[in-house]
């Protein structure tokens, strides 16, 4: 069922919706156990529900009164910000099981809904697949371009940048492109940034084998898959100090930068490049980190209760 | 300063709500910058309110609406006063304060007064569900008296009020517990409503003297007044049954009874004044000045101040009357049942009420009574004009703090729109599965308030 939430008439049915779903049999069939991830599919109703929390309705908890949140004072917004958590207290404790795909979405669920889950890491899509290769000159962004993973940041370090010959790579697409490159040029830096759109997944592969360095800094991710895109290809990363789950993974100067503004980012940078060798040693502490983090383990704990 | 839109009736149209919010408006402008909206074509008699906020009309409401921390909507039975009023807060949710917690008259006259009487069964069937329908179709096939008249707050005809409301202010724990049981998905709170004098304990000996040389009325008398328009409602006959036996056991000194106000077309007071034979006991004053009203009260010894059948609001009169630290005789029902306070006696309205009304008045009587201070302490700390305007202060926080928020707001237009769009499938077995499942999906996620 696509989600949508505007307008807020759509966000009820949508929520509605999942609680109407019957799943306890198809085609004469029982379903065994139903596993719900993301906001609102885990309203749906079974009596062997578990859940892997992926994402909870965000502009309404911690995006709540920020720039990130459509949603104000306005009473109608109030509303849906009650009946959202209303639906996730009442649909979340239904579960015999909750589980988070991250510490930061564990702890925001017991934080706004005293609700207590367990970590349940996965490894990203293409595991098995990433390498290192070469530290190229160019520090890899990927993601999608909205204003939360704030690109932005990165395309101001470069402009601080006293080396000129680095490059950066954006691999992504989304609204903020054309604000980014409109930035871009303004600074100046517009010859050193490439924005490559969406990019294919063998050729993502290869950028990140090549990169010297790869920057994540989402606002408050919940887990985020580059850091582990990142690792598992042997790279360090650079990301800022409020960026929620990136910072279960990036150790500062173990495996990469937690940087605390736009100034550390381009100072790392500068780092990185002056010491290539401290780039491989960071991102072969980051490959250690997570190598172990399988699909395997994930699934026998989704699947304890029928087993 | 936050802003926040005020939105009520002012003088001159002729409310309670009028004079209430002419005083709150000053005290709440030291809170708040108040943009206070009045109807296109209205001219406010209290012109001093632009020193405290801008005038707006109505019409700017919904471009300016986004911009206000909340809408203060001030929501009475007057359907004259308060038709544009109600408009308004459906179609941009703020805070309500409810005024009276029965808006059976506002809805009468709404729908019925204007010749729709479907209008009428669609709101009971709304707020009332089966009951409220059947109800109301008795009564328009002739079967029953008017609802408003006896039953008033068994229907209440409030519902969609409540469901359109960020919240609700009343000004009485009874109509707080009444929201409470019948809508808990909105947030209600209980601002009390202000006294605009507060006498202090030492004057009161010299202010009645004085007042009964204002009034012609002598030293040596006991002094029971009833204040504030005179219909069935305030119980006149009653009271003057009872002061008639009362007189006629000779149980009672040389008295005046002063019924001050407005007596209604069609209820015969002076007949009862005749029957009971009080013709040289009792005045009746007819309309009188606030300032007059104010000065009957400081003349009485004590005041009766009954009412039933109630819509649910707080009197006036009676703060007034507890301003004077005068001891009071109420009807134990609605707000009034809120007074647990010495010298407030409380009497049942069953048949019971003469026999215990003589009880009240003669205790009262025997006693040499000047004021209360005790009465006088309690309005000063519940009822002074900054104490209502810092509860409205803490109130409004607690609501942009969004603790907890009324819900219905949003049920609302889905449930309206789900509504139109399924109106093809009627009376189809999908549909009706459809449509319960649904709606107990939507009360066990969002409704639960247990």
């Amino acid at each position: 069922m696509p989600f949508k939430w505007y307008p807020a008439e759509q966000l009820v049915a949508s929520m509605v919706g999942w609680r109407n779903a019957d799943l306890t049999e198809s085609n004469g069939e029982k379903i065994d156990l139903v596993i719900g991830t993301k906001f609102p599919s885990y309203g749906i109703r079974h009596p062997n529900k578990i859940v892997w929390l992926i994402h909870q309705f965000r502009q309404v908890y911690d995006l709540f009164g920020t720039p990130y949140s459509e949603y104000s004072h306005l009473p109608e917004h109030l509303a849906i910000k009650e009946m959202v958590h209303r639906f996730d207290n009442k649909s979340l404790t239904e579960a015999r099981r909750i589980f988070t795909n991250a510490s930061n979405t564990m702890k925001r669920l017991k934080y706004y809904n005293s609700i207590s889950a367990e970590v349940l890491y996965h490894p990203p899509q293409l595991a098995g697949h990433y390498y290192c290769d070469e530290f190229d000159n160019y520090i890899l962004s990927v993601g999608r371009l909205d204003r939360l993973k704030r690109t932005d940041k990165i395309i101001r370090a470069f402009a601080k940048l006293k080396q000129s010959d680095l490059k950066l790579l954006i691999a992504g697409k989304g609204p903020e492109r054309e604000n980014l490159e409109s930035l871009a040029k303004e600074l100046n830096v517009q010859d050193r940034i490439i924005f490559m759109g969406y990019v294919e997944d063998k050729e993502l592969l290869k950028l990140y084998a090549n990169c010297l360095a790869v920057y994540y800094a989402p606002f408050d991710e919940d887990y985020g898959y580059v850091t582990l895109e990142a690792f598992l290809s042997g790279k360090p990363v650079i990301t800022l100090s409020d960026a929620g789950g990136v910072l279960e993974f990036v150790q500062h100067e173990k495996n990469g930068f937690v940087a605390e503004s736009e100034e550390q980012i381009a100072e790392s940078i500068e780092k990185l490049l002056a010491d290539k060798s401290m780039a491989k040693e960071m991102g072969s502490q980051g490959y250690v980190m997570v190598k172990d983090i399988s699909w395997d383990h994930v699934i026998s704990r989704l699947t304890e209760t029928i087993r | 300063m936050d802003k926040i839109a005020y939105v009520s009736p002012l003088n001159p149209v002729k409310s309670g709500i009028s004079d209430y919010s002419e005083e709150l408006i000053p005290a709440l402008s030291r809170h708040y910058d108040i943009e206070i909206y009045i109807p296109n074509d209205f001219k406010p008699t209290n012109q001093s309110l632009a020193n405290y906020g801008t005038f707006r009309k109505f019409h700017e409401l919904p471009a300016r609406y986004a911009t206000y921390k909340t809408v203060l909507y001030h929501m009475g039975n007057n359907y004259e006063a308060h038709h544009d009023i109600y408009d308004l807060l459906v179609k941009f949710p703020g805070i309500v304060v409810l005024h009276d917690f029965s808006l059976h008259h506002f809805f009468a006259q709404k729908t019925l007064e204007m010749g729709d009487q479907q209008a009428y069964l669609n709101e009971m069937l709304y707020c009332h569900g089966m009951e409220g329908l059947e109800a109301a179709e008795k009564f328009l096939k002739g079967k029953s008296t008017p609802p408003w008249e006896t039953q008033s707050l068994k229907y209440p005809l409030n519902l969609r009020v409540l469901d359109h409301a960020a919240a609700v202010i009343v000004h009485s724990k009874f109509a707080k517990e009444k929201i409470e049981e019948q809508a808990p998905f909105v947030p209600v709170f209980e601002v009390p409503m202000p006294v605009r004098h507060i006498i202090e304990h030492d004057q009161a000996d010299e202010m009645k003297k004085q007042a009964r040389r204002a009034l012609g009325l002598k030293d040596d008398e006991i002094v029971i007044s009833t204040l504030g328009y005179v219909n069935p409602t305030k119980r006149v006959d009653k009271i003057l049954a009872a002061l008639g036996q009362l007189k006629k056991e000779k149980k009672i000194p040389s008295f005046k009874f002063v019924i001050v106000g407005q007596i209604s077309e069609d209820y015969p007071v002076h007949a009862y004044i005749k029957k009971n034979g009080l013709q040289d006991d009792v005045i009746c004053t007819g309309f009188v000045s606030l300032e007059q009203f104010e000065t009957y009260i400081a003349a009485s010894d004590f005041c009766i101040n009954l009412r039933y059948p109630t819509q649910g609001e707080s009197s006036a009169s009676l703060l007034r009357i507890l301003g004077y630290g005068k001891p009071v005789i109420v009807t134990d029902v609605g707000s009034f049942s809120d007074f647990e306070l010495d010298y407030v006696i409380k009497i049942p309205y069953d048949n019971e009420e003469i026999k215990q009304l003589m009880k009240a008045i003669d205790q009262f009587a025997k006693r040499s009574l000047t004021a209360s201070e005790f009465i006088m302490h309690y309005v000063r700390i519940n009822h002074s004009l900054e104490r209502v305007a810092s509860d409205y202060k803490r109130t409004i926080d607690t609501v942009l703090a969004d603790n907890r928020s009324n819900v219905m707001i949003v049920v609302n237009n889905y449930l309206e729109k789900l509504a139109k769009r399924t109106m093809v499938l009627q009376s189809s077995e999908i549909f009706d599965i459809y449509v319960e499942r649904t709606a107990a999906n939507i009360a066990n996620t969002f409704l639960n308030f247990k």
